[in-house]
């Protein structure tokens, strides 16, 4: 998939920020970066720049809402996205759900409007995902499993590569301890993230 | 990886048996016979014994019934389990709805069989299979609400009896994505060939 000059996207909510400046290109310290020290060990002849616009917080609402300038317009030839807990979480935190229904039609939204405007654009799409470390946020998974359900729904209907992270998590964590790869069972630690990092690369190279 | 005479035992419901001819050492038409003709070929000289006692229709509590006989007295070195479909059955039937003491009970007879193995063959590998749909034009999507919750407890056991694990949900969803699901199921919750191959090797990737 991976070919000469080419521009990967980032896009999601603060697992893909991972605490990057704002004010700058920093790529932050997850697996966007993780994926970008790999690429340039091991393909630094094929010249790939990669963009993480991950915002902390984000909703697939506020993704579509900045859809234009940070997606795009930004020409990407390969756009991952992990967008989802934020959905969820949201609902448990501050009283705020979004229906399935809503989610499943926004990330339609969005995902149309790419495929309209950069019809070549390969697309990835990231299941979200709980790392069991949190038996609360366990409670979590009514409203988020029809989430992953609806984006397995939406990687079919637009061809995308799916990378089925919350029953990967879920492996890794049957023999390790899963304290190794987060502290709050939604953001990865660095293990986890590196994990991450592996499982795309291991489909989009 | 695979000591001497290492004995694998398969268990489970429709999806493993896959029309084998019970009261026989018949190992089907499905992944258990696939692995074995890996197997066979590949390591001829382990004298691998693999054995099937998948039987249709069956949940966890009918697993359980036969535990003894067809677990624990077969002594395998690896046994290898996947349930739960058919403790979603009736949901599926009566509406959708998801009946908790169903899951319960699920979860209660899936522990005391693992319980069983880890007391009975201290050095046996156990490896859970995660029960799945494979979303073909037959799928509904409220087929899921039960299976849900049958999913999470065998994650859970996974962690709590640090098995093998393999997500077959997630991966038989990863690969329908890109190819046709029609390729490897007719009804969604049994493979077909492509299906059964699929499985065979998500199975030896992890365990070979």
């Amino acid at each position: 998939m991976l070919k000469k000059n080419m521009t990967i996207l980032f896009q999601g909510d603060s697992i893909t920020d991972a605490g990057r400046n704002y004010a700058t290109d920093d790529l932050g310290p997850g697996y966007p970066a993780k994926v970008v020290a790999y690429l340039s060990a091991f393909c630094a002849d094929k010249n790939i720049k990669v963009i993480n616009k991950g915002i902390s917080g984000n909703r697939v609402k506020d993704l579509k809402a900045r859809w234009k300038e940070e997606c795009i317009d930004l020409k990407p030839d390969i756009l991952s996205i992990l967008i989802g807990i934020n959905d969820t979480w949201r609902k448990y935190d501050m009283n705020d759900p979004t229906s399935c229904e809503a989610f499943e039609a926004t990330y339609r939204e969005i995902l149309t409007e790419v495929k309209e405007k950069l019809p070549d654009c390969k697309i990835i799409l990231l299941e979200p995902f709980i790392i069991p470390v949190d038996p609360q946020k366990e409670e979590w998974r009514e409203d988020l499993d029809p989430k992953i359900g609806a984006v397995r729904r939406l990687a079919r209907e637009f061809n995308a590569v799916f990378i089925p992270l919350d029953g990967l998590y879920q492996e890794l964590c049957s023999q390790n301890d899963a304290g190794l790869y987060s502290g709050d069972g939604v953001h990865p630690n660095d293990a986890g993230h590196a994990f991450l990092a592996e499982q795309w690369l291991k489909r989009v190279l | 990886m695979f000591k001497k005479d290492t004995v694998i035992l398969f268990q489970g419901d429709s999806v493993t048996a896959a029309e084998r001819k019970y009261g026989t050492d018949d190992l089907g038409e499905g992944y258990a016979a696939k692995i074995n003709a890996y197997l066979q070929t590949f390591y001829p000289d382990k004298n691998i014994k693999v054995i099937n006692k998948g039987v249709d229709g069956h949940k966890a509590e009918d697993l359980l019934v036969r535990w003894q006989e067809e677990c624990i007295d077969l002594k395998p070195d690896i046994i290898s389990v996947m349930v739960g479909m058919n403790d979603c059955w009736k949901a599926i039937e009566t509406g959708y709805e998801n009946d908790p003491a169903i899951t319960e009970n699920f979860e209660n007879c899936y522990r005391e069989m693992l319980t069983r193995v880890r007391n009975e063959l201290p050095d046996c590998r156990i490896i859970l299979l995660e029960p799945f749909f494979i979303p073909t034009k037959r799928f509904k999507v409220e087929w899921r609400v039960p299976l849900y919750s049958k999913i999470e407890v065998v994650r859970r056991l996974a962690r709590e009896f640090r098995t093998a694990y393999i997500p077959l949900d997630g991966l038989f969803a990863e690969l329908c994505v890109q190819n046709d699901p029609e390729e490897y199921s007719a009804d969604s919750v049994h493979p077909i060939d492509g299906g059964h191959n699929f499985i065979a090797k998500q199975w030896l990737k992890r365990v070979e």
